[in-house]
């Protein structure tokens, strides 16, 4: 069993080249080394191709790092199914399959009892509001209301740790805001461990404890922003000055590496 | 003027209606006058040129041979032979082509090993292995069926490989993260994936299978509406020739009729499958 006291993620020295057969190498990840402590919320920005999405699917053992490793709960990669929760950049739901089906596609990859899963998922769907949704088909939703559906399914195990890339990028402004201020709720209640990729800068100092910034690719952290505001943190806080000094300096950041991507 | 302009697109609605009916009507007569009208044609040239019936008979006479032949219970006695072995080799030649694309695409070292002959067996024109059947299985149902499957395999094997290998790489990426087995990607999601590919292979063998079993019956067979067909060839019966090959193209017609609703029904999540295309089959 691991520590309680266990970082959520580790690497050391991880960085990755993609070998591509028409385009040559792609150096997307320069080597780096980090610790994110268990419970806390990170969240990554940097401009776009910097290797985000990367890093995401190497935590999320969908790829392999060319050099270094990757620790989640101090163990490597892929050792603990069903202990991280992954939200891609597109919804990847199952046509064939109900909203409901779909968000219990990792109940029943897990093996886990299905009928008091079934009542998890109805209760996140209400959260993701789809309610009255769960028995339609993913070809019926929009697109911002598929991302929704993966996020519940994300969510259905209740894993420690939540990997989540640019999950609220098709939402309109309210629902964005609202799933916002869900998020914060759910990992304050549950004591998950999040890193969330996010292109918006007031969405990454409003939910995080710590804000990454990369630089363009090959994608290193150029700089670690501790973010100091009261929690939980209400939707009225964006309207403070402490908030906006926050996303001004990230802002800063990016123009000096040439580029604003938000 | 503008308020009285304004309505009439709501009155316009009404006689839309009707007329779209009248517009279907117009089209089921000018089909069925037009089918009549050939099949007058063909009756008058029949006599004016007095055709001899073996040769091509007269419309009227080949209905007179179906009735002929139904009533008396002589064509349902091989229709139901042909059914038979018609649909079991279907279904027992789909199976094995299903499940051995299965395997295929599961683990390299059965493409490796198996790839070669389906190479060499897929471009073969399978009905030439009748006579061998024949020889191997004799004159009853279980040379029929050979044929019949060892026709519908190929379609649904190489359907079925290239149906499970085009599942959706982020799909199988998500998968993957959740931690699921390769026995469960397949059946979470390559299998589901393989269902268009799969059905289409269905709907081609299905008349393949038709096509196997008749062949098989020429070849040599006891009964079977093959074996009628050459009866009736070797007596010169023009009509009953006809009459069956009518029967035969309902039989197929049928089948395919069923196995495009088992298709629908079962890709109920896939659009592309629900449009009705009858011009693009076969
Ligand atoms: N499978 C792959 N094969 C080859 N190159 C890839 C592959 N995936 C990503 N890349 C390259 O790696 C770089 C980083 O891609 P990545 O998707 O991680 O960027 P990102 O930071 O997520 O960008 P965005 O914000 O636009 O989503 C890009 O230059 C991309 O072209
Ligand atoms: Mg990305």
């Amino acid at each position: 069993m691991p520590a309680p006291a266990q970082d959520a993620i580790v690497l050391r020295g991880l960085s990755k080249t993609y070998r591509t057969r028409d385009h040559g190498d792609v150096f997307a990840l320069q080597p780096m080394t980090l610790d994110l402590a268990a419970g806390s919320f990170v969240a990554l920005v940097g401009p776009s191709g910097c290797g985000k999405s990367t890093l995401l699917k190497i935590l999320a053992g969908i790829q392999k790092p060319s050099t270094g490793e990757a620790l989640i709960h101090g163990q490597p990669v892929g050792a603990a199914r069903g202990d991280v929760g992954v939200v891609m950049q597109s919804p990847v739901l199952f046509p064939w399959r109900s909203i409901l089906q779909n968000v219990m596609l990792p109940v029943n990859v897990l093996g886990l009892d299905t009928a008091r899963h079934r009542t998890v998922a109805m209760d996140m769907l209400k959260l993701v509001e789809l309610e009255g949704f769960e028995r339609r088909y993913p070809r019926e939703l929009s697109g911002g209301m598929q991302q929704r559906a993966a996020i519940a399914r994300a969510l259905v195990t209740d894993p420690k740790l939540l990997l989540m890339d640019e999950p609220f990028g098709a939402l309109d402004a309210m629902t964005r805001e609202h799933m916002n201020v869900e998020l914060q709720r759910i990992w304050m209640e549950k004591k998950k461990s999040v890193l969330l990729i996010t292109h918006s800068i007031p969405e990454a100092v409003f939910l995080a404890d710590r804000v990454l910034v990369m630089s363009p690719r090959p994608g290193r952290i150029i700089e670690d922003i501790t973010i100091d505001l009261p929690r939980p943190r209400p939707m009225s806080l964006m309207g403070s000055p402490d908030f906006g000094r926050y996303v001004a300096q990230i802002r800063e950041i990016f123009q000096a590496q040439g580029g604003l991507d938000a | 003027m503008t308020m009285t302009e304004t309505r009439t697109p709501a009155d316009a609605g009404s006689p839309a209606r009707p007329s779209r009916l009248a517009g279907k009507i117009r089209d089921w007569l000018v089909t069925l006058g037009c089918f009549a009208l050939t099949i007058g044609a063909w009756e008058a040239a029949v006599h004016a040129m007095n055709v001899p019936s073996y040769v091509v008979p007269a419309p009227t006479e080949i209905v007179a041979a179906l009735h002929r032949g139904l009533s008396s219970g002589l064509y349902l006695r091989h229709l139901s032979h042909t059914l038979q072995a018609c649909l079991m080799g279907f279904a027992i030649g789909s199976l094995i082509g299903i499940a051995l694309g299965a395997v295929i695409a599961s683990f390299r070292f059965a493409e490796l090993i198996v790839y070669p002959y389906v190479i060499m067996f897929k471009s073969m024109p399978k009905v030439a292995l009748a006579p061998l059947f024949t020889l191997w299985f004799g004159l009853g149902i279980t040379s029929k069926i050979v044929s019949a499957s060892i026709i519908c395999f190929f379609p649904l094997l190489v359907n079925t490989i290239a149906g499970l290998r085009s599942a959706d790489e982020d799909r199988i990426s998500l998968m993957k993260s959740m931690g699921a087995t390769p026995f469960q990607i397949f059946w979470y999601l390559r299998f589901p994936s393989a269902l268009p590919f799969i059905m289409a292979g269905l709907e081609l063998a299905v008349v393949l299978a038709l096509i196997g079993t008749i062949v098989a019956e020429f070849v040599g067979a006891r009964a079977g509406l093959g074996t009628l067909i050459q009866i009736q060839n070797a007596n010169m019966d023009g009509p009953g020739q006809f009459s069956v090959l009518i029967l035969l193209s309902v039989i197929g017609l049928t089948m395919n009729v069923i196995v495009r609703k088992i298709k629908k029904w079962v890709l109920f999540w896939d659009p592309s499958a629900q449009g009705d295309d009858p011009g693009t089959q076969i």
